[in-house]
C-alpha cells in the first residue's frame, strides 16, 4: 500500500523537476544560439569524439568519474561503455543504457523485452537485477538536456546518472558536434534485413575441395532448415509460444543464406563481392572457406562495414589494430609461427634453419617467425626455395648451414623430401613443421626421422574432448550429416549457433555493430564445439582461439601426437 | 505527506471536512510538499548518486583468503610467485581486471591511479591481475599500465589460464564469463592479516580513506 500511495507524489516531484528542466532547456537554447556564429555541427567530428574521445583540436576529452577520479578520453570515451553501436552494455555488474538516436530523442518507456539479456540470460549481482527492474522513464532528450547529462550527469527528470558516467568537459562547439553525431547513431537499421527475412552469405574462394564445400553446405542447410521450421512454428502461434517468447516475435526473421562462390585471381574478388552485394545485400557473412590469403574479403567487409564471422582460413588478416568487422577463429599460420617463436625462445640457444616457399601460406609464417625471433638468442638462417627439393639439395644445405634445428613451412608434397634427409647424428636435432600446412599428422616416416619431428598444433588435442562436441556431433548424426570434414563442419556450426544467440538478444535492433558486440559477448559462453580448446572474445578482440600446442609424433597416443608444450599463448 | 495521503485515500472523510478546512489543508499540504521537495531532492541525490551495484555504494567484508602457490607473469615478462609477492609487511591493494573490459576495469584502474597519487608518501603495493590471460599478454598489460601511468610498485599479472582461475577462486572472484565479473578491491594491511574486500566502484577519496582507516587501526 505504501508504494501505491507514494507513487502520485513521486510523479509530482518528477513534474516539478521536469518543469525546472524546461526552464534550463530554454536557457540552454539561448546559450547554444549564442554560438550560432560558429561553423555548423559536424557529425563526423562528433563521431571521433564518440568513438575515440578525440576533440576537434586533436586533444583528448577530459572527464571526472566516481566523483573525484580524473580520466582522459583515451580511457573513457562514449564508445568504451555505450559501444560503437550505441546500444550500451551490461559488463561488470553495471547496466549501461542505450544511447542510439531513437532511444535518446524519444521518451523512455518501459519494455521488458528490451532487457531480455539483462533479465534472463546473465548471471548478475542482485544490485544489477534491481537496477534493470527500476522503472526509469524519462522524457526525450533535447540538445540542451543532453548537454546537461554529458556535463553534469543529470537526466531530463533531474535524476543523477551513475557516478561511473563520466562528467565530460566539453565546449559548446564540441558538444554540438557530439550531439549532431548522436542524432545519426543507430537511426537507420542496417541493410540485409527486411520484413520477413534476414539475409546472410557464405564466401567460398576458388581452389576449395568440392567435398569440403559439400560437407560445409550440409551443415549450413541443415541448420537453416531447423532454424526456419522453429521460427515458423513460433510465428504461427502468437500468444501461445512458451514463456517469454511472445515478447520477441517481432525480432524473428526467416534466415536466408547464399553461397558466394568467387572465381579467378584474388585481385578480382573485391569487384565480384561488390556485384554480389549489390544484387543481394546481406546482414553478415557467416562461416566461409578460403584457400590462400583472406585479405581481399577482409578488406571488402571492413569497407562495407559488414560483419564476417569465423571463416575457415589459414591466412586471416593479422594487423594491429585488427579490423572492426572481421572475426576469426584464430590467427591461423601467423599464430602458429608466433607460438613456435615463443617455444623456441625459452631456455635454448639455437642455430635455426628456416625453409619456405614463395607462396603466401609459406612465406607469411616464415616472416612472422623471423620478426618474432629478432633480437633473441636464436641464430636464424633462411632459405627461400622453389622447384623440387631432392635429397642432394637437403644434404648440401645441411652440410653448409649446420643447423641445430629446422623449421620447414612446407606442405604435404614435401614429405618425400623430408624422409630423404640425411639421418646422421650430425644432422639437425629437431624438425618443426606446421600441422595446418601438412593437413594431417605424418605417418609412416622412418623411426629415426619421426622421433625428430615436431608440429605446431593449433587445435584441441585428440582425446581431450570438450563436452559440447558430443552434442554437436549428435546433432549432425540426427540430420544424417556425415562428419567427413569435422573441423570445417564444427566451425560452421559455431558460426551459426553464435549468430542465433546474438540475434535473439538483439530483438529487432538490426544493427551490425550490435551484432558484433553480441557475438563478442556470446563467444565467452559455452558454445565451443571442440575444434579449439578454448574460444573466447571480448570487446574489440578478433581472434577467438589464441594459442597453439607444440606436439611430437607419438604413434601409440590418440591421434598419433603428444603435446610437448602447454597451450602457448604468444 | 502522511496527512495528505491519509485523507485522499478516504474520500468520504475528506468531504465531511467542509470547504474552508479543505482549502486550508490543501494549502498546508502544498506548503509541506514544497518544503519537502528540497529535502527529498537531497535524499534522492544521496541515494541516486550511488545507485546499486556501482558508484559510491559499496560493501565491505573482512575475511581471510588462502593465497594459492602459483607462479604468474608480470608485465615485463618475468615470472613472479604470487605468495612471495604478497609476503610483505607493507599494505597491499589488489584488483582483478582485463585490458579489453569496457566499463568497470578502466574505472577501477583509474581509481587505483588516482589513489596512488594520494598515497604517494606511503609504501603500498598495488596488484592488478588479469582474468583474461589468453588475451592479456605481458605486452598488452604493459600498454594498459602505461595508460594509467603505473610506476614501480604497481604490478600487473597474467599467467596460465588454470593458475589465474585458481587465484580467482581463492579470492572468491571467479566468473565463467569474464564480462560478468564484478568490481572488487582487496585491501590487506600486512602479510598474515585478513583481507578487507570492497565490492562496488569507489571514488579515489573512498579508497584512500579505506586504506588510511585500515592503517590507523594498526596503531
Amino acid at each position: 500500500m505504501n508504494g501505491v500511495r507514494g507513487r502520485p507524489s513521486r510523479r509530482w516531484v518528477g513534474r516539478w523537476v521536469a518543469g525546472l528542466t524546461l526552464h534550463l532547456l530554454a536557457l540552454g537554447a539561448v546559450s547554444l544560439s549564442a554560438v550560432a556564429g560558429q561553423p555548423p555541427a559536424d557529425p563526423e567530428i562528433g563521431q571521433r569524439i564518440y568513438r575515440q574521445g578525440i576533440l576537434p583540436s586533436g586533444e583528448v576529452v577530459r572527464a571526472t568519474i566516481q566523483g573525484d577520479v580524473e580520466v582522459r578520453g583515451s580511457q573513457f570515451h562514449c564508445a568504451s561503455c555505450h559501444r560503437r553501436s550505441g546500444f550500451g552494455s551490461s559488463e561488470g555488474g553495471v547496466y549501461v543504457p542505450p544511447v542510439t538516436a531513437p532511444r535518446l530523442f524519444a521518451d523512455r518507456l518501459l519494455d521488458r523485452a528490451e532487457l531480455f539479456r539483462e533479465f534472463y540470460q546473465e548471471v548478475q549481482p542482485p544490485s544489477f537485477r534491481a537496477r534493470v527492474r527500476d522503472p526509469r522513464v524519462r522524457p526525450a532528450y533535447g540538445d540542451a538536456s543532453l548537454a546537461v547529462a554529458l556535463r553534469q550527469g543529470r537526466d531530463p527528470t533531474g535524476r543523477e546518472l551513475d557516478p561511473l558516467m563520466p562528467r565530460y568537459r566539453l565546449s559548446d562547439e564540441e558538444m554540438a558536434h557530439l550531439v549532431a553525431y548522436l542524432k545519426t547513431l543507430g537511426a537507420e537499421p542496417d541493410p540485409g534485413v527486411d520484413e520477413g527475412a534476414i539475409h546472410f552469405a557464405t564466401v567460398v574462394t576458388p581452389g576449395v575441395d568440392p567435398a569440403e564445400l559439400g560437407a560445409l553446405r550440409a551443415v549450413l542447410d541443415g541448420y537453416l532448415r531447423r532454424k526456419n521450421n522453429d521460427t515458423r512454428g513460433q510465428l504461427a502461434h502468437p500468444n501461445h509460444s512458451p514463456w517469454h517468447r511472445d515478447d520477441f516475435l517481432r525480432g524473428y526473421r526467416e534466415w536466408k543464406l547464399e553461397i558466394w562462390q568467387l572465381e579467378g585471381p584474388s585481385d578480382s574478388w573485391s569487384e565480384q563481392l561488390d556485384t554480389l552485394y549489390r544484387q543481394r545485400p546481406v546482414f553478415a557473412l557467416l562461416a566461409g572457406l578460403g584457400v590462400g590469403d583472406w585479405g581481399e574479403i577482409h578488406r571488402f567487409c571492413e569497407r562495407r562495414e559488414l560483419p564476417c564471422l569465423f571463416p575457415n582460413t589459414d591466412l586471416p588478416v593479422v594487423t594491429s589494430p585488427p579490423g572492426d568487422y572481421s572475426l576469426y577463429l584464430s590467427k591461423g599460420l601467423s599464430g602458429e609461427a608466433e607460438a613456435l617463436a615463443h617455444y623456441l625462445q625459452t631456455n635454448r640457444t639455437l642455430r635455426l634453419l628456416q625453409v619456405y616457399r614463395d607462396s603466401e601460406a609459406s612465406s607469411r609464417p616464415a616472416g612472422v617467425l623471423r620478426a618474432a625471433l629478432q633480437g633473441g638468442a636464436t641464430e636464424l638462417v633462411e632459405r627461400k626455395v622453389e622447384g623440387e627439393l631432392d635429397a642432394a639439395f637437403w644434404r648440401d644445405l645441411i652440410a653448409e648451414v649446420k643447423p641445430t634445428d629446422l623449421v620447414l613451412w612446407l606442405g604435404e608434397s614435401e614429405f618425400e623430401a623430408l624422409s630423404l634427409l640425411p639421418q646422421s647424428s650430425a644432422g639437425p636435432r629437431r624438425i618443426y613443421l606446421s600441422f595446418a600446412l601438412l593437413g594431417e599428422v605424418p605417418r609412416g616416416l622412418p623411426p629415426e626421422l619421426s622421433s625428430k619431428v615436431f608440429l605446431t598444433y593449433p587445435f584441441a588435442l585428440p582425446g581431450r574432448e570438450i563436452p559440447r562436441r558430443y552434442r554437436v556431433r549428435a546433432w549432425l548424426r540426427s540430420r544424417r550429416i556425415e562428419p567427413t570434414h569435422p573441423r570445417v563442419q564444427l566451425n560452421a556450426y559455431f558460426a551459426l549457433s553464435i549468430t542465433d544467440h546474438a540475434l535473439l538478444h538483439m530483438l529487432e535492433n538490426f544493427s551490425r555493430d550490435l551484432f558484433v558486440e553480441s557475438v563478442e559477448h556470446e563467444a565467452e559462453n559455452a558454445l565451443n564445439p571442440g575444434v579449439f580448446p578454448h574460444l573466447s572474445l571480448g570487446p574489440g578482440q578478433r581472434f577467438a582461439s589464441k594459442g597453439c600446442y607444440i606436439v611430437k609424433l607419438s604413434p601409440q597416443s590418440a591421434g598419433g601426437i603428444e603435446a610437448v608444450s602447454g597451450w602457448i599463448v604468444p | 505527506m502522511w496527512l495528505f495521503t491519509r485523507f485522499t485515500s478516504q474520500p468520504g472523510r475528506w468531504r465531511r471536512l467542509g470547504a474552508p478546512v479543505r482549502a486550508g489543508a490543501l494549502l498546508l499540504c502544498t506548503l509541506a510538499f514544497l518544503a519537502a521537495v528540497p529535502s527529498q531532492h537531497q535524499h534522492h541525490h544521496h541515494q541516486q548518486q550511488h545507485p546499486m551495484g556501482s558508484g559510491e555504494h559499496y560493501s565491505r567484508v573482512r575475511t581471510s583468503y588462502r593465497v594459492p602457490d602459483v607462479t604468474l607473469v608480470d608485465r615485463t615478462g618475468a615470472t613472479v610467485s604470487l605468495r612471495k609477492l604478497l609476503e610483505v609487511d607493507e599494505p597491499v591493494l589488489l584488483q582483478f581486471i582485463f585490458t579489453t573490459c569496457t566499463t568497470i576495469c578502466p574505472a577501477m584502474s583509474a581509481t587505483f591511479a588516482a589513489a596512488r597519487q594520494e598515497l604517494a608518501g606511503d609504501r603500498v603495493r598495488m596488484i592488478s591481475i588479469t582474468i583474461d590471460p589468453h588475451h592479456d599478454t605481458p605486452e598488452r598489460l604493459q600498454d594498459y599500465a602505461s595508460r594509467y601511468g603505473a610506476g614501480p610498485g604497481w604490478f600487473f599479472l597474467t599467467g596460465e589460464l588454470d593458475d589465474i582461475q585458481t587465484v580467482q577462486k581463492a579470492f572468491d572472484a571467479f566468473w565463467v564469463n569474464k564480462m560478468q565479473h564484478q568490481p572488487r578491491t582487496y585491501l590487506r594491511r600486512s602479510s598474515g592479516e585478513p583481507w578487507l574486500r570492497l565490492s562496488g566502484l569507489l571514488s579515489s577519496a573512498q579508497l584512500v580513506a579505506e586504506q588510511e582507516h585500515q592503517e590507523h587501526q594498526a596503531e
